[in-house]
C-alpha cells in the first residue's frame, strides 16, 4: 500500500542521515503532515463520490454514472481513515520520545504553555475510539450508533487544522491550503444535510461497504 | 573569573559522530540527556550552521537561504555610527574595526524557534568599537540596522515586516565582554548567509537578536523600538534572553535541538551563560520576554 511510502522515507532517511538539517523537525512536521492528509483524504471520499457521480452523469460518461461506481472509494476509507490514526501515533509518538522523553510532568507543562498541543492530543484521543471501532464486526454490532460515533472524524478533522494554524509561523501559508480544503468537504456536508435539493435519498454510502445493490 | 573563551584549536566532531552519539544516549536511557546541566562545547560541523538560517530578507526557507544569499554585496560595506556619542563617523568594516584586539569565541547559540548550534566566531568585542566612539553620558541603549535592498535581498521584495531590520541591546549590555561583533566563523570570513560582513553574536539571548549584515550602530538615550518586538509584541520582547521559564505559545524553550542531533536537550537559562550574565537583569527583568 502506498501509504506506507511516507513513513519509511522518514525511516531510511532517519538511517542514512537524510533528513535534513533539523531531523526533529522533519521526523515530527512529515508525520504530521501525513496524518492531516490522510484525515482530510478520509472527509473528502464521501464528497469526491458524489462529485464524481455527478460530473459523469452531466457528461454523459460511459462509467460513472452512478454512485455505486464510486464504491470502492467508499470500501478504500477504513485503510485511509486508520493510516490517518497511525501517522498520527507516530507524530505522537517522536514528540513523547524525543522531545519530552516520555516526563510526563514535562508533557503537563507543554500542555499548559502550549494551545496548539491541547487541540493535537484531543485530536489523536477521539481517533481512538473511530480506529478500535474500525472493524467490519465491531461496525455491525454497533448499527445505528457507529455512523453516529465516526461522525468525531469532523471534530477530528477540524482539530487536525486548528492544531496546525495554532503552531503555524508568520509567513506559513501552506496551511491555509489544506483549511480551505477541509472547509470546502464541511461545506458540503452542511449544504448535503440542510438542503434537500443536495440530498441523495438512494444512498447514504453506508451500503457501499457490503456490496449490496443500491436503490439507484 | 573571565568570560574569555579564547580556545586552543576546537573539536570538530563530524555529523556521524553526533548521529551516534545522538543513539548512544537513547541505549543509555533518556533521563540522563535530560538531566545533563553542564554543557559540553562541542562545535556544530560548519555544514550545518552555514546551511540552515533565518534570514527573512531572502526567504523563510531556511535551505534556500545559503544560495539567495550570495546576491548580496559585501563588499564595499559601509557602517555607521551615529547618535549619543562624542565620535560619530561612517566607517568601511575594515576601518571600523582596524587596532582592535581580534578574539575567538567558542558560544552556544540558540535559537528562538527551539533549535541550537555551538558556533566558533571571530571578531571583536563590541565595547572595543563603542570605546572608540565613546557614548555620552546618560546613554542607555544601542541599537543595530541592517539594509534594505531589495535588489539583491529578494524576500524584502515582500512586505511582509518593516525593512531593515532594527535590533538593540541596552548598554550594559552591549559592553559586555561576551558581545562581539562578529567577521568570521570556524576560521572562515562570515557566510553571506550567516550575516557577512559583520553581525552581532548576543550568546545569552535567542538567535534573532543577533542581527547580521550591521549598516548602523546608534547610541540612545531612550529605549529603541526592535522588529520582533514591533511586529508581534506577545510573542518577543526587547530583552529575549533565554529563558526556559518563559513560555513561548509556539516553540517550547525548556529544550531544543542541536543541530546533528535528534533528541532535544534541555535548554539552559541564559543559554549556559547565566554566571556571566545574570548580575545584568532584576528579577523584573526575567519577567519580560
Amino acid at each position: 500500500m502506498f501509504a506506507q511510502v511516507p513513513l519509511w522515507r522518514l525511516v531510511l532517511g532517519y538511517y542514512i542521515d537524510d533528513l535534513g538539517i533539523n531531523p526533529y523537525d522533519t521526523l515530527i512536521a512529515g508525520s504530521g503532515y501525513w496524518a492531516m492528509l490522510f484525515t482530510l483524504l478520509s472527509l473528502a471520499i464521501t464528497p469526491v463520490r458524489r462529485w464524481l457521480t455527478f460530473f459523469c452523469a452531466r457528461f454523459r460518461l460511459a462509467f460513472g454514472k452512478r454512485l455505486a461506481d464510486w464504491n470502492f472509494i467508499v470500501r478504500a476509507r477504513r485503510m485511509v481513515g486508520l493510516y490517518a490514526f497511525f501517522y498520527a501515533v507516530v507524530h505522537t509518538t517522536i514528540y513523547l520520545y524525543l522531545d519530552l522523553a516520555f516526563d510526563w510532568d514535562l508533557w503537563l507543562e507543554d500542555l499548559s504553555e502550549r494551545q496548539f498541543l491541547v487541540f493535537g492530543s484531543l485530536a489523536l484521543l477521539l481517533l481512538v475510539p473511530l480506529a478500535i471501532t474500525s472493524p467490519n464486526f465491531i461496525k455491525r454490532r454497533m448499527g445505528k450508533q457507529w455512523r453516529r460515533l465516526h461522525r468525531l472524524s469532523y471534530v477530528v478533522g477540524v482539530l487536525v487544522i486548528v492544531h496546525w494554524l495554532a503552531l503555524a509561523k508568520m509567513g506559513e501559508a501552506e496551511v491555509f491550503i489544506y483549511a480551505g480544503v477541509l472547509t470546502l468537504l464541511l461545506l458540503h456536508r452542511c449544504l448535503a444535510y440542510l438542503w434537500p435539493r443536495f440530498k441523495r435519498i438512494d444512498d447514504d454510502g453506508m451500503l457501499a461497504d457490503r456490496g449490496q445493490p443500491t436503490s439507484h | 573569573m573571565s568570560a574569555d573563551r579564547t580556545t586552543p584549536r576546537a573539536v570538530y566532531l563530524n555529523r556521524r559522530q553526533f548521529v551516534g552519539a545522538a543513539l548512544g544516549s537513547l541505549a543509555l536511557g533518556s533521563r540522563s540527556m535530560l538531566a545533563q546541566g553542564g554543557e559540553d562545547l562541542a562545535v556544530t560541523p560548519y555544514k550545518l550552521a552555514s546551511s540552515y538560517n533565518n534570514y527573512y530578507e531572502f526567504s523563510q526557507n531556511k535551505e534556500a537561504i545559503k544560495v539567495l544569499a550570495q546576491a548580496l554585496t559585501v563588499n564595499p560595506w559601509r557602517v555607521s555610527i551615529s547618535g549619543a556619542v562624542e565620535n560619530p563617523g561612517d566607517y568601511a568594516v575594515d576601518e571600523l574595526l582596524s587596532n582592535l584586539p581580534v578574539v575567538s569565541r567558542i558560544y552556544r547559540f540558540r535559537c528562538v524557534e527551539g533549535w541550537s548550534m555551538v558556533v566558533p566566531w571571530q571578531g571583536v568585542q563590541l565595547k572595543d568599537v563603542l570605546a572608540r566612539a565613546k557614548p555620552l553620558p546618560g546613554a542607555g541603549f544601542v541599537s543595530f540596522t541592517s539594509i534594505d535592498r531589495p535588489s539583491e535581498m529578494i524576500g524584502q521584495r515582500r512586505s511582509m515586516m518593516p525593512w531593515p531590520y532594527v535590533e538593540a541591546l541596552r548598554l550594559d549590555e552591549a559592553m559586555h565582554s561576551l558581545t562581539l561583533l562578529a567577521t568570521g566563523m570556524y576560521d572562515r570570513p562570515l557566510p553571506k548567509q550567516n550575516g557577512a560582513p559583520l553581525r552581532l553574536v548576543v550568546p545569552w539571548k535567542y538567535g534573532y537578536k543577533s542581527i547580521k549584515a550591521i549598516a548602523g550602530i546608534h547610541i540612545s538615550v531612550d529605549e529603541p523600538s526592535t522588529t520582533w518586538s514591533d511586529l508581534a509584541p506577545s510573542e518577543y520582547g526587547f530583552f529575549g534572553n533565554v529563558n526556559p521559564a518563559l513560555a513561548h505559545p509556539r516553540w517550547s524553550q525548556r529544550r531544543e535541538v542541536r543541530l546533528g542531533e535528534v533528541k532535544k536537550r534541555p535548554t539552559l537559562m541564559f543559554n549556559g551563560y547565566e554566571a556571566e550574565v545574570q548580575h545584568l537583569y532584576s528579577a523584573k527583568d526575567i519577567t519580560r520576554f
